[in-house]
C-alpha cells in the first residue's frame, strides 16, 4: 500500500522496463522513476528503458493505481543535439508524466518556459550539495524537489532542509556512488564515455570479464580494474570500486563493491523532513525492484513508530541483492568521514 | 531450487542440437507476441551461447534476416550458469545481477551483447503469452 | 591568447605556497586563481591569508580570481566563499551554490570546469546570470567546445584547461585518509606529505590515477602543448596551467614560447617536466587517458 500518513516520505523506485514498473507499483512504491531509451538519461544501457508506447502504458498503469511516474532526463544535452533532450521533455509532458528529473540548466530553463505546469525535480546529477545551489534552481526554475548527492552527512542534509523551501529527496538503498554525482568523469577518462555525456558509467562495450581458471579479471578498455579469487563476491566494473596499488598497498583504494542501506537512519531522515526516499537500480531486474520495494515499504511504514528497529528479515532481503554483499551507511554515518 | 542429480546426468549426455532447434522454433513463434517493438538488429549475425555449467553443455543461438537460427561456436558472448540458476532467472525468482555478484552467473566475450540480452529478458512482459493460454491453465499457473 | 595559473589543487605548507605565488608574480600569466578548491580542512592558508596574497598579486599586475570548492557542503564552506566574493570581487564558481552567491552580490563570475556546461543554452544561461568567462568540462573534446560556442547566442570568453593533472572526481570520502587508515575528520592532514598527490597504479603496475584527498586526478598530465594550433582557433582567449610541485615556471614559459613560436613546443624536455607522461585524449574526442600524436 502507498503511504497513508502525510508526514511519511514518498518511496521512489526504479524501473528499467515495464515489468519492473509493474513490480514497483505492486510492491508499494509511491512513485516510479524511469527513462527513455536514449542518451537523455543516466542509465543509458543496452536493452534498458522505455519506448514511447511502453512509457504510455506504464504511466497509464501507475496512475490508475494512484502512483506517480517521474521521468529522468538527467544527462547533459550535448551541443548540437540539444533538440533530442528537448523532445524528450515534450514527450514526457505529452504522455502525462507527473514530473521530470533534470540536471542541465539550459534544459531546466526550456522546461520551465515550455511546460510550466510540468513539475521539475533537480536530479542528483545536478550535484546540488548545499542550500544555495538548491535555492538557485528554485528561484530560476521553480523546482519542487531536489535529489541530494550521496555525499552529505545527516546534519548536512538537515542543514539543507532548514534553509530551502524545496522538497528534499535522498537515497535509501542501492549501489553506492562513491563520488559526488555529476562531479565524476573517471569513466570517460578510461573509456571516452561518462554519465554526464553518454548516460553511462563504465560502459558495457568497454568491459571485459576474463575468467582464468577459477579466478576472474575485470578490464575496462584494457585497464585492469579488479581480480577476483574463487568464490570472492564480484561487483560492477566501476572504476571507483576496483582494487589498485597505492604505495606498497594493494586494496580497494576508493571503495569496496558495496550498497548503500539507510534503513537504520530512516526515523532520523523522517524527523528532519526528508520528503522522498529513493531506491537506486534502473539497471536491475523486476525481481530486485520487487524485493527492495517491499522491504523499503515495510520499513518506511514502520519508521514513525517510536519503537522502530530494523527487522533482521529486511536486512537479509536487502543483503541478498546487494552489490558485493556489503552494505554501508555511506556518508550518512560519521565513521565514513 | 534443486534439480535431481539423475536428471542432470541424463541431460548431460544429450547432444546440443535438439534443444537448440526446439529453442529456436519457440523463439520464432514467440517473437511477435513477446517483443512486438524489438527488431533484434543487435543480435543480427551474432552468436550468443548459453552454457550450462553443471551439464558441460549449452545452446548457441543467432538471428538472421528476421528469424532466430541455430548458432555456431565460437560465440561472440557466452553466458554461463547452472541449470538451476537459469531456472531461477527465467522464473524471475532471482535477480541476474545478484547471481553475477555471487559469481553464479558469468558473461564472457562481448559484454554489451550479453547485457543487452539480460536487459531484454528483464524487460519482457510475459503476460501476452499467458493471455493465449486456456483460462484453466492460467488459473493453475496463477498468472 | 593569455595564460592563466589555475587554482592550487594540492596541499602544500604555508611557506611553500607563499614561495610558489611569490615566484608566480613574475610569470607570464595574466590571471591567477587562488583559494582552496579541494578540501575545507586544509588550513595552511586561511581565508584572510588568501585575500592578502590576492592583494599582493594584484599589485604585481595580475588579475586575481578566487576559486570555489567543487563540493560546497557545510555552512562554513558557504560563509568563507561569501567573504571571498565580497572582499575579492571575482569568483570562479565550481558549484551552483557559488553561482548563487555571486548573483546575490551582483559580482561577475567565471564558470569553472566543474559546472557541467555542455551546450549553448546552458552557457547562455550563465552569461545572462553574470558569467564573463567559462571553462568547458575537462572531458569536452575540441569538437564539443566548438559546437557549444556555435550554439551559444551571447558573447563570452573561453578558457581551456591546457596543462595539468586532470581533477576527475570529488567524493565525500577522503582517499588519502583512507590510505593511512584514518578517518576524514582526523586525517592528520596527510595530504601535506604528497605535494603532487599519491600515484595509484593498476595491479599490473600501470600508472592510472592520483589520489589527492577527496579528489581523484589522472596520473598522467593532460597537455595541449602539441595541439596549440587547434586550441587557438576555437576562439579561446585564455589557457590554464594547473600548478604542480615542480617545474610550473618552465611549463608557463614553454606555453608562452610555443604560443609565440609554434616550433618551440618541441624544444622542452617534457620527460623531465612531466615524467608521468602527457595525454590529450579528451581534446581529440577519445578517452582522456589516450595520447594522440599531433606533432
Amino acid at each position: 500500500m502507498p503511504s497513508l500518513a502525510p508526514h511519511l516520505p514518498q518511496l521512489i523506485c526504479p524501473a528499467g522496463s515495464l515489468p519492473a514498473l509493474k513490480a514497483a507499483v505492486q510492491s508499494g512504491a509511491d512513485a516510479v522513476y524511469l527513462g527513455f531509451k536514449n542518451a537523455t538519461n543516466a542509465r543509458n544501457f543496452a536493452g534498458l528503458n522505455f519506448t514511447d508506447s511502453q512509457l504510455k502504458s506504464g504511466i497509464e498503469y501507475a496512475q490508475s493505481q494512484g502512483r506517480e511516474v517521474l521521468i529522468a532526463i538527467n544527462t547533459y544535452p550535448q551541443a548540437g543535439r540539444t533538440a533530442e533532450w528537448q523532445a524528450s521533455i515534450d514527450a514526457a509532458a505529452d504522455l502525462g508524466a507527473n514530473a521530470v528529473i533534470l540536471a542541465d540548466l539550459g534544459l531546466l530553463e526550456y522546461a520551465t518556459r515550455r511546460h510550466p505546469q510540468l513539475r521539475r525535480h533537480l536530479s542528483v546529477q545536478g550535484s546540488a550539495t548545499n542550500f544555495e545551489a538548491v535555492n538557485l534552481a528554485y528561484e530560476h526554475f521553480g523546482i519542487s524537489r531536489a535529489v541530494l548527492p550521496r555525499v552529505l552527512t545527516l546534519p548536512q542534509i538537515e542543514y539543507v532542509i532548514k534553509n530551502t523551501p524545496v522538497e528534499i529527496e535522498v537515497f535509501g538503498f542501492g549501489s553506492l556512488c562513491v563520488m559526488a554525482e555529476g562531479r565524476c568523469i573517471l569513466s570517460s577518462y578510461a573509456t571516452g564515455e561518462s554519465p554526464n555525456t553518454h548516460g553511462v558509467c563504465s560502459p558495457a562495450s568497454h568491459v571485459q570479464w576474463l575468467p582464468k581458471g577459477d579466478t576472474l579479471d575485470t578490464r575496462l578498455n584494457g585497464i585492469l580494474i579488479d581480480h577476483f579469487e574463487k568464490d570472492e563476491p564480484a561487483g560492477y566494473p566501476t572504476l571507483c570500486k576496483g582494487r589498485f596499488e597505492v604505495g606498497d598497498a594493494s586494496y580497494y583504494a576508493m571503495e569496496e563493491p558495496t550498497s548503500l542501506n539507510a534503513l537504520s537512519v530512516l526515523p532520523e531522515l523522517i524527523r528532519m523532513g526528508v520528503k522522498a526516499i529513493k531506491v537506486e537500480g534502473r539497471q536491475r531486474s523486476p525481481a530486485y525492484v520487487s524485493e527492495v520495494t517491499k522491504t523499503l515499504r515495510a520499513a518506511i511504514d514502520a519508521a514513525s513508530d517510536p519503537r522502530y528497529s530494523v527487522k533482521p528479515a529486511w536486512q537479509q532481503a536487502l543483503s541478498k541483492v546487494s552489490e558485493g554483499h556489503q552494505q554501508t551507511l555511506g556518508a550518512y554515518s560519521r565513521p565514513w568521514r | 531450487m534443486n534439480i535431481p542429480a539423475p536428471l542432470i546426468k541424463l541431460l548431460a549426455v544429450l547432444p546440443e542440437t535438439p534443444p537448440t532447434v526446439v529453442t529456436v522454433a519457440l523463439l520464432n513463434l514467440l517473437r511477435k507476441p513477446l517483443w512486438p517493438e524489438e527488431d533484434f538488429a543487435w543480435w543480427e549475425g551474432r552468436q550468443v551461447r548459453m552454457a550450462v555449467s553443471d551439464l558441460n553443455w549449452g545452446i548457441t543461438l543467432s538471428y538472421q534476416n528476421g528469424r532466430f537460427v541455430c548458432g555456431d561456436t565460437p560465440a561472440d558472448v557466452t553466458l554461463t550458469a547452472s541449470l538451476a540458476d537459469y531456472c531461477l532467472i527465467a522464473r524471475r525468482q532471482e535477480d541476474p545481477d545478484t547471481l553475477f555478484f555471487q559469481r553464479r552467473l558469468s558473461i564472457t566475450g562481448d559484454t554489451e551483447l550479453g547485457l543487452t540480452l539480460k536487459n531484454l529478458m528483464d524487460a519482457t512482459d510475459f503476460s501476452p503469452l499467458f493471455a493465449r493460454l486456456p483460462s484453466r491453465i492460467r488459473m493453475k499457473l496463477n498468472v | 591568447m593569455q595564460l592563466t595559473l589555475g587554482p592550487l589543487l594540492y596541499y602544500w605548507s604555508r611557506q611553500a605556497t607563499l614561495d610558489f605565488y611569490a615566484a608566480a608574480a613574475d610569470w607570464e600569466v595574466s590571471t591567477i586563481y587562488l583559494g582552496e578548491v579541494v578540501c575545507a580542512r586544509r588550513h595552511e592558508l586561511r581565508t584572510s591569508d588568501w585575500l592578502a596574497l590576492g592583494q599582493q598579486l594584484c599589485q604585481a599586475g595580475k588579475t586575481v580570481v578566487y576559486s570555489s570548492q567543487a563540493l560546497l557542503e557545510s555552512g562554513s564552506d558557504l560563509s568563507s566563499l561569501r567573504r571571498f566574493a565580497k572582499e575579492g570581487g571575482l569568483l570562479e564558481a565550481n558549484d551552483l551554490g557559488a553561482v548563487k552567491i555571486a548573483r546575490d552580490l551582483a559580482i561577475p563570475y567565471i564558470a569553472g570546469p566543474h559546472l557541467n556546461i555542455y551546450n549553448g543554452a546552458t552557457l547562455d544561461w550563465h552569461q545572462a546570470a553574470g558569467a564573463i568567462r567559462w571553462l568547458p568540462s575537462l572531458e569536452a573534446s575540441r569538437a564539443a567546445i566548438v559546437a557549444t560556442l556555435a550554439e551559444a547566442k551571447l558573447p563570452i570568453e573561453t578558457e581551456i584547461f591546457a596543462h595539468g593533472r586532470l581533477p576527475l572526481a570529488f567524493s565525500a570520502r577522503c582517499f588519502t585518509a583512507r590510505h593511512y587508515d584514518l578517518s576524514k575528520d582526523a586525517c592528520e592532514f596527510k595530504c601535506i606529505e604528497h605535494a603532487d598527490g599519491q600515484l595509484l597504479k593498476t595491479r599490473e603496475g600501470q600508472d592510472f590515477l592520483r589520489l589527492n584527498g577527496i579528489q581523484t586526478q589522472s596520473a598522467a598530465c593532460h597537455a595541449l602543448i602539441h595541439d596549440l594550433a587547434s586550441v587557438t582557433n576555437v576562439g579561446a582567449s585564455h589557457l590554464r596551467i594547473s600548478p604542480q610541485a615542480q617545474f610550473t615556471a618552465e611549463i608557463v614559459a614553454a606555453y608562452a614560447a610555443a604560443l609565440a613560436q609554434p616550433a618551440a613546443a618541441t624544444q622542452f624536455d617534457w620527460q623531465r617536466i612531466n615524467p608521468e607522461g602527457l595525454v590529450n585524449g579528451y581534446w581529440h574526442g577519445q578517452a582522456g587517458i589516450c595520447r594522440k600524436e599531433t606533432v
